[in-house]
């Protein structure tokens, strides 16, 4: 005990002394530079919207930046330096307004190609950029890699015209081993187009078409996938929740945390980065559909390091 | 950019029609106008935005539509699908529990099956729940199945879960030993057209048709065919007397069976089912002194099924279910002036029997660890028996019931529920079901489970009166006043998989208090029999089901039972009663084996064999001529398939052959002489 004794006291002093350091890098600046204001413009109160906006407080406590959170019937303060706007609503409003620098978060990537069309002064700025809200197309062939490794032909269903998704699928999908059943619903009735694909692939994959999946049909895809024993792979928890077998999303508080990291970024240097994909993401289980199709499951956490890890396999 | 000129033209086509034009009452405007005002909301739906993403989809597959995995369920359960059914070669759904450790199957005539789980077997075995889809098919007034009568084919199953144990809790009343809990296929589950004929000896020739499709709002099957064969063929045995006796069970039954949902929207969901039987059956005998002589009976079922499901946020669930059941059997007999003993006049012993039920049922998840199924239920049974009965009869039967499954951590999971149940017949009897389940690894639980349950009694039972002209006069006469029947059933269960090994194992001890069985008296000739509570029993067993695979396409079930029954008597010293004077350990076999292999090959090819084995028994209100002997018997079955090369289009030939090796044995009554039978079914599917 007594020989530990001074190791403790040294231990001590260090951390005091590394603290006291701390204390001091973070003080200048704030001694130096007024509080940067920034704004998060939310497209709705409450839900996924509060969530990220909570969460990017907290990822922002002890900086120099100060939120300020207003939806989006309200103009934000001309003094913010940088604008976040959530979801397509706020970003519509906010791109329109005089805002300096706009990140929009939480809004998929063919809604932030909209706005650039709609606001073509913003087009090629670095003070506008974007984390979309959907998923790349790789993280959704390396869930299926990980998650089904017999599985190899993919089923999709698209309306025309394709969503930009198809396109870079059919790009992909022979690095990962995959063959790909494409159906157009819309030639054929959706149950039959269904059908088909279900004869002829072994996982269904959810594109983010509203035409094919939305909440009227989406009772029948459930229940014909599952009894045909083809899981489906969704794009959020909630199809999950409704019976999709795995779903690829990012949470608002990762949102969030991203949000942080560029805001902090955007502050160094004064140029946001390109628009782009979240970089973290969640994956979603349903352990009672999976254990009924007898498809053994692998743990969240598991997946993700897979994905994370997936180098591309070459045929 | 293709994408854009879509959400930009749909807006337009929103624009283009103002409401305000509602206003203007022209027909063909105004429908128009509605048209365009749908199809821009629907725009706006598919409008890509952030909505879409984190939108909440209604819970589809949810916890009561799966089925419910083993490890989990409160009681040891057995679930036959649609690949064993098919593998099994069975073309009838009685035959199906003989894949369940613990069940007799047999059939007091070859057009009437009987199925038992644990012992206290007779012809009329109705210590069961039985549900069809959650309706309860034990009728008034025996609380027996009419299996034969059922309007239901057995392609029409989705799978069946066997629960072994008393489950009033969740499964209603009479679930005193076991539920059997048949699943038909869904709606929508068969698309297009199916036919299926079978052929084979001893008189087996049935026919299957189905139509099915799912649409957008409405899935409909619809299924039609019949089932026949001549029962027992062995027609004449010479009993144990020396006497000839005849076997008249042969059968024709026709089957029509419709389940159509309609879904109008994402949470509500109206499943509508009907079905129809419609069948002639032989009975009677040529044994001297039965008045029942050689003839035919007439039985007709039928059915309506309305239940309206609305899904509720966060998974939970609201049932509201009505049916209505009708069955009728017309038994006249001739008037037979030659009867040794004296003529007989015309005998009438056909009834009818409806049932109306109403069940309401709530399940909330109320909270990310806790589940609750909560709900009550009215029935009202109606039985016109004239030689039964010496009146009509009506029961009016209620309960209120709740299950909960609270998952302590992910390890514990504590199953406690109770039903609270109004008899009708003067009689609430409260029935509570606990059971802990610990996952001591992923893929290992152990189950402690204390239950009880009741058995009412059926309305024979309580109110019977079989009588008829003279010279037979009354047989039975009731004198009322029974108590119900009650099980206290203990067990620990373990099941273990081993996927590594291909190895999954789920084995049961148990230990059941049987008390206040109620057993018809055996009274000197000419005094009518009664129904008292006679005696309790306790069995104890231990019950073992293994699944294997290996290779690529080998797979193995098999069960293992073994069982010891004892009884005493528990009712009023001067009774003359059967049981046990007989040993009540006997009505049982000891041991019981059932397996099931399969193999499929690769050009389409499947190879399945079935075995099945019982120890020594005699059913418990059989005389010793009846004694089932120890019996094996093997099954197989033998199919090629055929895919066309136009989408969509396959056909099977399937021979099944049961009874490999020429085995002999007998069914419940000595004049059931099983023989070999072999058939071949033909399906064509597009």
């Amino acid at each position: 005990m007594a020989a530990l004794r001074p190791f403790l006291l040294r231990k001590a002093a260090r951390l005091l002394l590394g603290g006291a350091a701390c204390w001091l890098l973070l003080s200048i600046p704030v001694a130096r530079a007024e509080p940067i204001q920034v704004s998060v413009v939310l497209s709705e109160s409450g839900g996924a919207y509060s969530e990220f906006a909570d969460a990017l407080r907290e990822n922002l406590l002890n900086s120099n930046v100060t939120v300020n959170v207003v939806d989006a019937n309200t103009q934000p303060p001309s003094s913010s330096r940088l604008v976040i706007a959530v979801g397509m609503k706020a970003a519509s409003m906010v791109a329109g307004s005089n805002a300096p620098a706009v990140l929009n978060v939480m809004l998929p990537q063919a809604g932030y190609k909209k706005l650039l069309h709609d606001f073509p002064r913003r087009e090629n700025s670095t003070s506008f950029s974007s984390i979309y809200l959907d998923q790349p197309v790789e993280r959704q062939l390396s869930l299926i890699a990980a998650a089904f490794p017999e599985r190899t032909r993919i089923g999709i269903l698209f309306e025309s015209p394709p969503p930009d998704e198809l396109e870079q699928l059919r790009q992909k999908v022979s690095e990962y081993g995959f063959s790909l059943y494409e159906q157009e619903v819309g030639k054929i009735a959706l149950f039959e187009s269904l059908q088909k694909v279900l004869q002829h692939s072994d996982v269904l994959l959810a594109l983010p078409t509203p035409a094919v999946y939305n909440s009227s049909t989406v009772r029948n895809i459930l229940l014909s996938t599952y009894q045909a024993g083809i899981p489906l792979v969704g794009f959020s928890s909630s199809f999950v929740k409704a019976g999709a077998m795995y779903a690829v999303f990012t949470s608002p508080a990762q949102f969030a945390t991203q949000t942080a990291v560029t805001i902090r970024k955007y502050i160094e240097s004064g140029i946001l980065p390109p628009a782009q994909y979240p970089r973290y993401f969640e994956v979603a289980v349903n352990d009672r559909v999976a254990q009924s199709l007898k498809i053994d499951i692998k743990s969240q956490d598991e997946l993700v390091r897979k994905i994370s890890t997936t180098k591309r396999q070459m045929p | 950019m293709k994408h854009l000129t879509r959400i930009e033209s749909k807006f337009m086509s929103q624009n283009f029609f103002p409401r305000k034009t509602h206003l203007v009452l022209n027909k063909p405007i105004l429908t128009a106008c509605l048209l365009s005002y749908c199809a821009a909301t629907l725009a706006e739906e598919q409008d890509i935005n952030e909505q879409y993403y984190l939108q909440e989809f209604p819970v589809v597959l949810s916890a009561s539509r799966l089925p419910q995995p083993l490890n989990e369920a409160p009681n040891a359960m057995t679930v036959i699908d649609r690949e064993m059914i098919k593998a099994s070669g069975f073309r009838t759904i009685p035959d199906l529990f003989r894949l369940v450790p613990g069940m007799y199957v047999s059939f007091f005539t070859g057009n009437d099956p009987i199925v038992a789980y644990h012992g206290t077997t007779d012809q009329a075995a109705r210590r069961m729940q039985v549900l069809v889809d959650g309706r309860a098919i034990h009728m008034p007034p025996m609380e027996a199945v009419a299996w034969e009568d059922l309007p239901l084919q057995i392609d029409d199953i989705e799978r069946i879960e066997v629960i072994r144990g008393p489950a009033a809790a969740s499964h209603g009343g009479n679930s005193t030993q076991g539920v059997l809990n048949i699943i038909t296929r869904d709606a929508g589950a068969a698309q297009g057209i199916t036919a299926k004929v079978t052929e084979g000896n001893a008189g087996i020739s049935d026919a299957y048709f189905n139509i099915g499709k799912r649409g957008e709002t409405l899935d409909y099957r619809i299924s039609f065919g019949y089932r026949s064969d001549y029962g027992y063929d062995s027609n004449h045995i010479t009993d144990l007397a020396g006497n000839d006796s005849l076997n008249n069970d042969s059968h024709l039954t026709h089957l029509f069976n419709l389940r159509s949902n309609y879904h109008p929207n994402a949470v509500d969901s109206v499943d509508i089912q009907l079905g129809y039987s419609d069948g002639t059956r032989g009975d009677g005998t040529n044994k001297i002194n039965d008045p029942n002589i050689p003839h035919d009976h007439h039985n007709n079922e039928n059915f309506e099924q309305i239940s309206w499901t609305r899904s509720l946020a966060g998974g939970d669930e609201v049932k509201l279910q009505y049916y209505h059941i009708y069955q009728s059997v017309l038994n006249s007999l001739p008037a037979n002036p030659l009867f040794p003993l004296a003529p007989l006049p015309a005998l009438d012993d056909g009834y009818t029997n409806t049932r109306d039920d109403l069940e309401l049922q709530h399940t909330l998840q109320t909270s990310s660890s806790n589940r609750l199924v909560w709900g009550a239920s009215v029935r009202y049974d109606w039985t016109a028996a004239p030689a039964r009965f010496l009146d009509e009869q009506t029961l009016q039967q209620s309960t209120l019931f709740a299950h909960d499954e609270w998952r302590i951590t992910p390890q514990w999971l504590l199953n406690t529920g109770a039903m609270q149940e109004d008899n009708g017949m003067g009689q609430q009897n409260l029935s509570p079901r606990v059971a802990l389940i610990h996952k001591f690894t992923e893929k290992q639980t152990v189950r402690l489970g204390i239950s009880k349950a009741y058995r009412n009694p059926s309305l024979y039972e309580e109110r019977g009166n079989y009588h008829f002209p003279a010279p037979i006069g009354t047989l039975s006469q009731s004198s009322g006043g029974l108590r119900p029947e009650s099980v206290l059933s203990r067990e620990i269960g373990y099941l273990g998989e081993f996927p590594e090994l291909g190895f999954s194992i789920d084995t049961r001890l148990y230990h059941d208090q049987l008390s206040d069985i109620i057993y018809e008296t055996d009274p000197p000739s000419g005094t009518p029999r009664d129904f008292i509570n006679s005696f309790d029993a306790e069995h104890n067993g231990l019950e073992v089901t293994t699944k294997h695979q290996w290779g690529d396409r080998n797979q193995l079930t098999f069960n293992y039972t073994y069982q010891v029954l004892s009884s005493t008597f528990s009712g009023p010293a001067d009774t003359n009663i059967n049981y046990p004077g007989t040993p009540y350990s006997d009505t049982m076999p000891r041991n019981m084996i059932s397996a099931l292999y399969s193999r499929k090959f690769a050009n389409q090819i499947a190879f399945s064999l079935g075995y099945y084995q019982q120890d020594t028994m005699l059913p418990i209100d059989r005389g010793p001529a009846d004694r089932q002997y120890f019996t094996s018997r093997w099954d197989m079955r033998i199919a090629k398939g055929f895919k066309s090369t136009s989408e969509g289009t396959e056909g099977e030939i399937a021979l099944v052959v049961q009874g490999l090796l020429g085995e002999h044995y007998i069914d419940y009554l000595i004049e059931n002489q099983f023989n070999q039978r072999v058939y071949l079914t033909a399906t064509l599917k597009y």
